[in-house]
């Protein structure tokens, strides 16, 4: 479990977060909602260890974070962003297995594991020797997907990861992530401003605006109990195409 | 030439010398008797001939073998190497040295020189004869039609105009001082370079310039010297400057070297000093029959035979310079490369610090290459290891900066992924940011490497050789010829290097970073 206690961090005088407590269970897929600017990816940050709070706690599994360089939970934690964050200067084989050879695992072991998640992913081995610029956007998404879980990590924090695809990829990858996710069982903590993403893969959502946490649950209570107007405003603020109802029928 | 180093000397003087007072102790204390003469010359013909007149002696007689550093760059630097035991002798000129050690006094007596310069372990010798001092050439048959033969004789003719070198109109004892001395005046006063003054009296756009008693290229020009009447010129006598230690391990060498002195008329020197400067003959020729004219050498000692396994700097085969002139960039840019790409992540983590390093190593390149030489004669002596030393420090700043830059212009989020990924930070610096930011860093190594093939050119004034030891003789004799032949290759050698980086970039530079 992950749990924040009162949590603040201001950049340059500016409040970012604002007394943030949130309760974060084990083995979910738990959404940080909100607009650009509401403190999301710093919430994020924080959790991995690489940014340290002004004030309040942080605990993973009831130990208090440290902040670290490395991150401290790097062994424990998956990590994925917006057009995946793959290095360029190396193949996709080599970012995938960047951090086990660091940890210097055996290649025979390595070479398993890459078959094991690109089969998982549904990628075609045969991409793993080519380098970030050469793969499709899909592609190397689903490539940061194989690093973020190369080391079988109990957490994996995911900043946006769809956010530049385009909607048939984007739909196709919402479907592997919520099938691996199940089925490995993790604690995601999964980062976008997409009232549908957080709806579909949110087994909690909560609502950032402005360094504060206006709601937090299933997305069923945000819908039906709106705790703050600004949280009805939000959700309806991504205003559905009428038009296409026809296409649905 | 000579006088533009004597005014670089003013400068460079006090510095130096007080940097090889250090030196020159512990260069004595350690110093075995050498079986082996240094002898030394200066970039300009004159220089040439006489210290192969000195080198050729020396091996004539026999006590010792003679290693040859010519074309080092002035009477300061020369001295300096003398003073730290770099060189043994070398032939300089009263004036030059009064200026360097008895200020007070530019005409001082040798004997006075003697006594200035034994505290350093130096030793003068007689005058060699001849006076290479300034003096105003005009075109010999206006000489003769306006009947001048004394710069006195300059004052009745304000109709003249004169054109005279920079350094000449600038120094304080020049121009205007002898205007003053003599009363004269001009109708038009120009700075000029020499070799374009010749030119421009030749083609009668001026009347009279500034020159050398014993310039070479006098009777080319069909030149004539005004007598000094009023004795305004300080006198420059050629005379043996030599360590004292010579003298007394090599007595007979000492007894032979003497008898130069007094052989020397200021019309001998011009002729021997025009044989090689109209390519007449060979500066070893020049030497030779010259010595055995006076016979200071047996006439069966052929130079050929004799001085072949030593040739002149000038003369020497464009491999041996072009090896030398790559040792000296390769070895520096190592260097440069080496201390330069820590030193540029250093400063890109500690920007306070990085803002000064960079502003540090940008100052170090503005100090001129010769002040940078002298600075280092005292520490590492002359020769290679100075000049790489000097390359290197020329070298430092475009390397600290580009990997610094390229370090500054990563994308954030790449390297906080990599943060987040588990790399400490030696991990991330080795496997992400150096590889990402390979592409500025080689471009900062690609200009250090053609900087200093340029830059190496200046290895020839202090004796490390190269591509520069053609472009200071031929600048020394006026001769565009040499010139280029240490300039083409110059130029050449940055093409090949710009290529040769374009090739390594496509090594260094990892696959992913260059669709």
């Amino acid at each position: 479990m992950i749990a924040l206690d009162e949590v603040s961090k201001h950049f340059r005088g500016k409040p970012v977060l604002s007394s943030v407590s949130l309760q974060l269970e084990a083995e979910r897929t738990h959404v940080l909602l909100g607009s650009s600017g509401s403190g999301k990816t710093t919430l994020l940050r924080l959790i991995a260890g690489t940014l340290a709070p002004d004030a309040g706690t942080i605990t993973v599994d009831g130990v208090a974070v440290q902040v670290a360089d490395p991150c401290p939970l790097a062994d424990r934690l998956g990590y994925m962003t917006q057009e995946g964050g793959l290095f360029p200067h190396l193949t996709a084989g080599q970012n995938a297995a960047l951090l086990a050879r660091v940890r210097r695992k055996s290649e025979a072991e390595i070479r398993q594991r890459l078959d094991e998640l690109v089969a998982l992913v549904g990628l075609d081995a045969s991409l793993l020797s080519r380098y970030p610029g050469q793969l499709s956007g899909g592609q190397r998404q689903r490539i940061a997907l194989v690093r973020a879980l190369f080391l079988q990590p109990k957490y994996v924090l995911l900043d946006e990861p769809l956010g530049a695809l385009d909607p048939i990829i984007r739909r196709e990858l919402q479907h592997t992530l919520t099938t691996i996710f199940s089925s490995l069982r993790t604690t995601v903590i999964l980062v976008t401003h997409d009232v549908g993403e957080a709806a579909f893969f949110g087994d909690t959502v909560t609502l950032l605006h402005e360094g504060r946490v206006l709601q937090h649950g299933p997305f069923e209570a945000l819908v039906r109990n709106p705790q703050h107007p600004y949280v009805s405003e939000f959700l309806l603020a991504q205003r559905p195409v009428p038009q296409l109802e026809v296409l649905r029928s | 030439m000579r006088r533009l180093w004597r005014n670089l000397s003013m400068a460079l003087l006090s510095l130096c010398s007080s940097l090889l007072a250090v030196r020159t102790f512990a260069a004595d204390s350690q110093r075995v008797a050498p079986s082996k003469i240094r002898v030394a010359s200066k970039p300009f013909t004159e220089s040439y001939i006489l210290s192969e007149m000195v080198a050729q002696l020396i091996e004539a007689t026999g006590e010792a073998t003679v290693e040859r550093k010519y074309g080092l760059g002035g009477p300061v630097l020369v001295v300096d190497a003398l003073k730290s035991g770099d060189i043994d002798v070398d032939v300089n000129y009263t004036g030059s040295l009064a200026h360097l050690f008895v200020k007070e006094n530019p005409n001082a007596s040798i004997a006075e020189l003697r006594s200035a310069l034994a505290p350093f372990g130096i030793t003068l010798g007689e005058s060699l004869g001849f006076n290479n001092t300034y003096a105003i050439a005009v075109r010999r048959e206006m000489a003769q039609t306006l009947s001048l033969s004394t710069v006195s004789d300059l004052g009745a003719h304000g109709e003249l105009r004169g054109a005279f070198t920079p350094d000449f109109l600038n120094y304080e004892d020049g121009f205007y001082k002898l205007e003053e001395v003599y009363g004269i005046k001009l109708r038009s006063v120009k700075p000029m370079q020499h070799s374009l003054a010749y030119e421009a009296l030749k083609s009668r756009e001026i009347d009279l310039t500034d020159a050398y008693t014993t310039d070479g290229l006098l009777p080319q020009f069909a030149l004539t010297l005004l007598k000094d009447d009023r004795e305004f010129f300080p006198k420059y006598y050629g005379v043996l400057t030599i360590r004292a230690s010579i003298v007394k391990n090599f007595p007979r060498t000492w007894a032979a070297l003497r008898g130069l002195e007094g052989k020397f008329s200021d019309e001998r020197m011009t002729q021997l000093n025009a044989q090689v400067d109209n390519h007449r003959a060979s500066i070893e020729e020049t030497a030779h029959a010259f010595l055995v004219t006076n016979k200071l050498l047996a006439d069966e000692k052929k130079p050929g035979a004799q001085t072949a396994k030593y040739k002149l700097r000038i003369d020497e085969g464009l491999w041996v310079a072009t090896l030398e002139h790559l040792r000296l960039v390769l070895l520096s840019l190592f260097l440069s490369t080496l201390f330069g790409i820590p030193l540029g992540v250093i400063a890109f983590h500690y920007r306070r610090f990085g803002q000064l390093l960079i502003a540090a190593t940008g100052l170090l390149q503005t100090i001129p290459s010769l002040a940078l030489l002298c600075f280092l004669i005292p520490l590492l002596g002359i020769g290679a290891l100075p000049t790489v030393f000097a390359l290197f420090i020329y070298g430092l700043l475009p390397i600290v900066q580009s990997t610094s830059s390229g370090l500054l212009s990563l994308d954030p989020k790449l390297v906080e992924t990599a943060k987040i990924l588990g790399l400490n930070r030696l991990q991330r610096l080795w496997l992400i940011e150096l590889p990402l930011a390979s592409i500025n860093i080689m471009a900062g190594v690609k200009t250090t490497a053609v900087i200093n093939v340029a830059t190496a050119t200046i290895a020839a004034l202090i004796g490390a050789g190269g591509y520069g030891g053609y472009i200071t003789s031929g600048l020394a004799m006026n001769d565009v010829s040499v010139i280029l032949k240490g300039a083409i290759p110059t130029a050449l050698m940055a093409v090949g290097f710009q290529g040769l980086f374009e090739l390594l970039s496509s090594l260094v530079v990892p696959r992913g970073l260059r669709q």
